[in-house]
């Protein structure tokens, strides 16, 4: 669920729009609640991640069961084509506006069993997904790492630049880490090569 | 406006009974205590297990989660599953939250500082919390769900099992202040605290409350390993905000209920004003069921039965019955 843009009108209204829109996506970034869908071995690091020493909820995220109450769903592992009926059904369950991680090599491209007849060869041919974590598997630090890109993704979200956050912002990540945003496709497979 | 108008809206905001519904125990301390406490839980849980909990939102160690929280829950969308009762879907969550204020408005916060005095504070108390698995039932049978349906059950069961044993127990309270009266209660107290007159129905007040407000040990309806999320499961967005809400407002109204009855409610010494005692001995009692929700694991319901009837209301009637032997035989040990 995303607010309307404004397309005409005083530019005040524009601005107050602008002002709700950068409410509304700062406290969707800081509360992702998170539930995971394992099918595979990475399921151990997003553990991991959840427990002391690497803590994730530090940036506000909170396990919660339910998928009803869930904002950022976490596709661990291998999906096979039998189980990518569930991964969908599972991510229409999740109510907007709701985001979604892609963990480990096998849930991007199928990996290892990428030659098998069952398995489905990128996740994202069956549901959209914001970030792709590649590694087999990838170490919290990388899933944390996903989870600050996909938060700055947040941030910018239907949000006309210029009102409020500064222009020069969308590149504030990367010149921080050092590395190319994951985020499409594109991206995802030149790294591939 | 005429002068007339604006003399009677100075005179209502003047007014104690619109302190106490704005300020203590109304809306702001009923947010303050929700933000505050759901915080603070999540901060001393991720200690418990050598975490550091929320922490980079509002740059001071997390301080601003929950708010960051029920913002994102306002802005997120909520659908009826297609199978529910869509009126009891949307209206059960405003009075699961609006409900358990009436138990606030019985607790004196000072001699009188009572929202709504009267002669049978305790009884209006336990009337509210009688009100909660009725609720509950609504919420899951709405859902028509089956994880929404078993939860809403097992709140009955619990409930059953706790509801007794807790209004034995505050029976041996009744008997040695002679009243029903809040007030009165605390009052009697000036001398020795009841949990030292009577420690075993301290004890088993104490355990039927956790049951009764559903916290961890007796998390049972909402056990999320076995039932999804229990009776809460088909909500999203705000109207679980509001569900989470009246939880902790039901957890506000049992801990107070404790301190006003064996804690000495609002007593203490003079240095500090009455209310504040009152909140002190509160935040010491909710530290304590949060470190106890980080310690134990969860019982099953059938445990749960038989702590409640086999234990629970026993120990109960004994107290009872010592409690009317004391007052018999020995009046010099109650003071005369």
């Amino acid at each position: 669920m995303s607010l309307r843009k404004v397309k005409r009108g005083p530019k005040v209204i524009k601005t107050l729009n602008n002002l709700i829109q950068y409410v509304a996506n700062w406290a969707r970034l800081s509360s992702l609640w998170s539930v995971h869908f394992e099918t595979g071995c990475c399921c151990v690091e997003f553990m991991a991640v959840s427990c002391s020493r690497y803590d994730w909820e530090r940036f506000g995220t909170l396990p919660i069961s339910s998928p009803r109450q869930n904002d950022l769903l976490v596709i661990e592992g291998i999906v096979s084509k039998k189980m990518a009926k569930r991964v969908k059904h599972m991510y229409d369950q999740l109510y907007d506006p709701k985001y979604v991680i892609a963990l480990g090599n096998c849930s991007i491209t199928g990996a290892l069993f990428k030659e098998s007849y069952s398995i489905v060869k990128g996740i994202d041919k069956v549901i959209p997904v914001d970030v792709f974590v590649p590694g087999c598997p990838p170490r919290p630090e990388a899933q944390i790492h996903a989870l600050r890109m996909l938060q700055e993704k947040i941030r910018k979200e239907n949000l006309e630049s210029g009102a409020i956050v500064p222009k020069n912002n969308s590149e504030s990540l990367e010149e921080k880490t050092g590395q190319k945003s994951t985020h499409s496709n594109k991206n995802k497979k030149s790294q591939e090569k | 406006m005429s002068p007339d108008l604006w003399s009677l809206i100075w005179d209502i905001l003047q007014s104690k009974l619109f302190l106490e519904l704005v300020f203590i125990p109304g809306i702001a301390f009923i947010a303050l205590f929700t933000v505050i406490v759901v915080w603070a839980e999540r901060k001393i849980l991720a200690r418990v297990m050598m975490r550091y909990g929320p922490l980079h939102v509002g740059k001071v160690a997390g301080i601003l989660q929950t708010i960051a929280d029920t913002l994102k829950l306002l802005f997120k969308e909520f659908i009826p599953p297609r199978r529910a009762h869509k009126a009891a879907y949307y209206l059960t969550p405003v009075f699961v939250a609006s409900v358990p204020t009436l138990a606030l408005t019985a607790i004196p916060f000072s001699k009188d500082w009572v929202v709504f005095p009267s002669d049978l504070g305790l009884l209006i108390a336990f009337a509210v919390f009688a009100l909660s698995p009725l609720l509950a039932m609504i919420t899951g049978w709405a859902c028509n769900n089956r994880y929404t349906v078993i939860g809403s059950l097992r709140v009955i069961f619990q409930d059953v099992a706790a509801e007794i044993p807790l209004l034995l127990s505050a029976l041996g309270v009744v008997m040695l202040s002679g009243s029903f009266n809040l007030v009165n209660i605390v009052e009697s107290q000036r001398r020795l605290w009841f949990a030292f007159l009577q420690p075993l129905g301290a004890l088993v007040f104490f355990i039927a409350l956790i049951g009764e407000i559903e916290r961890v040990p007796f998390d049972i309806p909402t056990a999320e390993q076995e039932l999804v999320f229990g009776w809460k499961t088909e909500y999203g967005g705000i109207l679980f905000g509001l569900l989470m809400f009246g939880e902790y407002i039901t957890f506000a109204a049992g801990t107070l209920l404790f301190v006003t009855l064996y804690l000495g409610g609002y007593l203490g010494p003079s240095f500090l004003p009455p209310m504040a005692w009152i909140l002190i001995k509160m935040g010491i009692l909710v530290f304590l069921l949060i470190l106890i929700r980080g310690a134990y694991p969860r019982l099953r319901i059938d445990q749960l039965l038989s702590i409640g009837w086999k234990w629970l209301i026993p120990l109960a009637i004994l107290n009872v019955l010592v409690t009317m032997d004391l007052i018999y035989f020995y009046p010099w040990i109650l003071g005369g």
